[in-house]
This record gives C-alpha cells, sequence and structure tokens, in this order.
C-alpha cells in the first residue's frame, strides 16, 4: 500500500494541490520568504527543499563537468557552450514544477550555491498570529539565509587571521608562561584585578566587583548574584572585567545598554 | 426520513446552549527583554516581530 504524503491535502483536487505547491514554491523562490496559513507553509517545506536539492545537483553536475572535460571539448560545432547533462535534467526536473524560467535561473544561479554549504534545512517556518476573519493558523516560511555554524569556523580558520594568532601564541608561550605564574598571585587577569582572600567572601581593598572564571562573568556590587557568586577573581571596576574578558550576565546586558542610552540622550 | 416528532423547547434549547463554553487563550512573557508582552506560545511576538532572538516581522 503506497504511503500518503504527510500533512494536509490541500485545494480540491490533485491537480488544484499541484497547482498551489508550484505556485507557493516559485513565490518563496521569488520573495525569499512568504506568509501563508501553517498546513500550506508544512506541506511547501519539503516540496521547496526537493527543488532546492535539484538546483544543487545541478550546480554540482556542472562544476564536475567542467573539470572533468578540457575547455576545448566544452563547445559544440557554432562555438556555444554545452552544459552538463546532469545539469540539464536537474533544470528541466524543476521547469516541471516551477513555469518562470526567471525564477528558475535564481533558483540555480542564486539560491543553490548559498546552500552549498547547507545539507538540508533550507527552509525556516515561523508561526505568527491568526488570520483576521477566518482566525486561520499562519506561518512565515523562508529560505535560511545564515551560514551553517561548521562554514563559519572554516572559513575563520582560512582568514590570515587564525594563522597569525597560532604563529604569535607559539613565540609568546614561554614568556607568557613566565609573567602567568607572577599574575596568578595578585592579578591574574591584568590591571584591576586581584585574586581573592582567604576569606573568598571578602572583597579586597578597592576591588569590589566579584568576576565568575567558569562563566566569564561578573557582578557588580547591585547585582542580584552578586551574594550568590563565589569571586575567583576580584576587579577594581566593571571596566577592568570587561578589558579582562569578562561580561554582565546576559540578563543585565540590556539594562545597561538602556542606561548608556538614556545618558547619551 | 427520520423528523422530529415535536417542537423543541426553548428551555431545552437554552439548557443545551449553556454548556458552549469557551476558553481563554494561554498567553505567554515574550522573551523578548525590552518587549515581555503577552503573546501565544511558539508564535512570533505581534509586538516586537521577534521569536527565539531573530527578527521575524515588523510590527504594524
Amino acid at each position: 500500500m503506497p504511503t500518503p504524503t504527510k500533512g494536509a491535502r490541500l485545494g480540491g483536487s490533485p491537480a488544484h494541490e499541484r497547482l498551489l505547491l508550484a505556485n507557493l514554491a516559485t513565490q518563496l523562490f521569488e520573495h525569499n520568504r512568504i506568509k501563508t496559513t501553517e498546513a500550506k507553509a508544512k506541506r511547501l517545506r519539503p516540496y521547496a527543499e526537493k527543488l532546492i536539492t535539484k538546483a544543487k545537483n545541478a550546480v554540482a553536475a556542472q562544476a564536475q563537468y567542467e573539470k572533468d572535460t578540457p575547455e576545448a571539448d566544452r563547445t559544440d560545432k557554432r562555438g556555444n557552450a554545452k552544459v552538463a547533462p546532469a545539469n540539464l535534467h536537474n533544470r528541466r526536473e524543476i521547469q516541471k514544477v516551477i513555469r518562470d524560467k526567471d525564477i528558475v535561473h535564481k533558483l540555480i544561479a542564486e539560491i543553490a550555491p548559498q546552500f552549498a554549504e547547507r545539507e538540508g534545512g533550507y527552509t525556516r517556518i515561523v508561526k505568527t498570529v491568526p488570520r483576521k476573519g477566518d482566525n486561520a493558523a499562519m506561518a512565515i516560511i523562508e529560505l535560511v539565509a545564515e551560514q551553517t555554524v561548521t562554514s563559519e569556523a572554516n572559513r575563520a580558520r582560512k582568514t590570515r587571521f587564525a594563522k597569525d594568532e597560532k604563529a604569535k601564541a607559539a613565540a609568546t608561550e614561554a614568556p607568557a608562561e613566565a609573567a602567568d605564574e607572577k599574575a596568578s598571585d595578585e592579578a591574574p587577569y591584568g590591571e584591576g584585578s586581584h585574586a581573592p582572600l582567604e576569606d573568598v567572601n571578602e572583597a579586597p581593598e578597592g576591588f569590589p566587583v566579584k568576576g565568575n572564571a567558569d562563566s566569564m562573568l561578573y557582578h557588580t556590587p547591585d547585582s542580584r548574584y552578586y551574594e550568590q557568586t563565589e569571586a575567583e577573581v576580584w576587579f577594581a571596576t566593571a571596566e577592568a572585567a570587561e578589558a579582562a574578558g569578562f561580561k554582565l550576565p546576559a540578563s543585565q546586558q540590556e539594562d545597561k545598554d538602556e542606561e548608556s542610552s538614556e545618558d547619551e540622550s | 426520513m427520520a423528523v422530529p416528532k415535536r417542537k423543541m423547547s426553548r428551555s431545552n434549547t437554552r439548557s443545551r446552549r449553556s454548556q458552549w463554553k469557551t476558553t481563554a487563550v494561554h498567553l505567554v512573557e515574550c522573551s523578548n527583554r525590552a518587549c515581555r508582552e503577552p503573546k501565544p506560545q511558539h508564535v512570533a511576538c505581534p509586538t516586537c516581530g521577534q521569536y527565539g532572538g531573530r527578527q521575524v516581522t515588523q510590527p504594524a
């Protein structure tokens, strides 16, 4: 027995459903994000992602063809550039659904390379408030614009900064160790910091700000976390803590921003 | 074809309808700290347009 398609049936007939999905996919690729009912968005997601996969296959096939075939063989008798057979096939598969050739071109030339690093999950559905009138559940479906975490990391590794830092770190390793030993006694995080006293809860003279080395957060005396925090390092001021790489707790960062913006205005 | 034998009394009609009830929509506070408006759960905030720390829509 054939497995039925997941999700709601759309429209009144199979032909109507095909047209609805094709139109939704076309609109999605044209505008990058569309607002529709949740049921339609959920049906559209796998449908659109399969089209993107076909577009990616077309791009990959063309790249492979250009790599394998010498340039002289890639033109036909009239001097026109030849297209990889797999590229053409995938393009035609897409054109079965998307009739607008401009959109097909955009899908292959713009959208597919954008998702080169991403292995599936090309779209995102976010629910929004129900529609006025019929109270239908609405959702926004959009193409994911962000690069994946791994691709970002790979790109960062390729930059010259990553290399420089490694070389510098190796060069300064020996003196840094010596400095560390000295620093750990008095000021483990440079100027404006102070190691905890024997009584952990007693602030050293002139160093009222608590630092938590595990979370890399600092707490000023008027913070609500101040009492419960066990200081691993003390700072003279919040600025000194910031300079050492410590941050305000996430819940207080907003407040601080607001305060500073108020000061400016 | 089966048809009602008697007219349904106003009392019976109203008794039946007295069981029609509505429930309050479950609302949660928006996770955006600058907004904090009540909104339905798992839905982009209609007030600030954010969901999961991402600006999803431009609020009207």
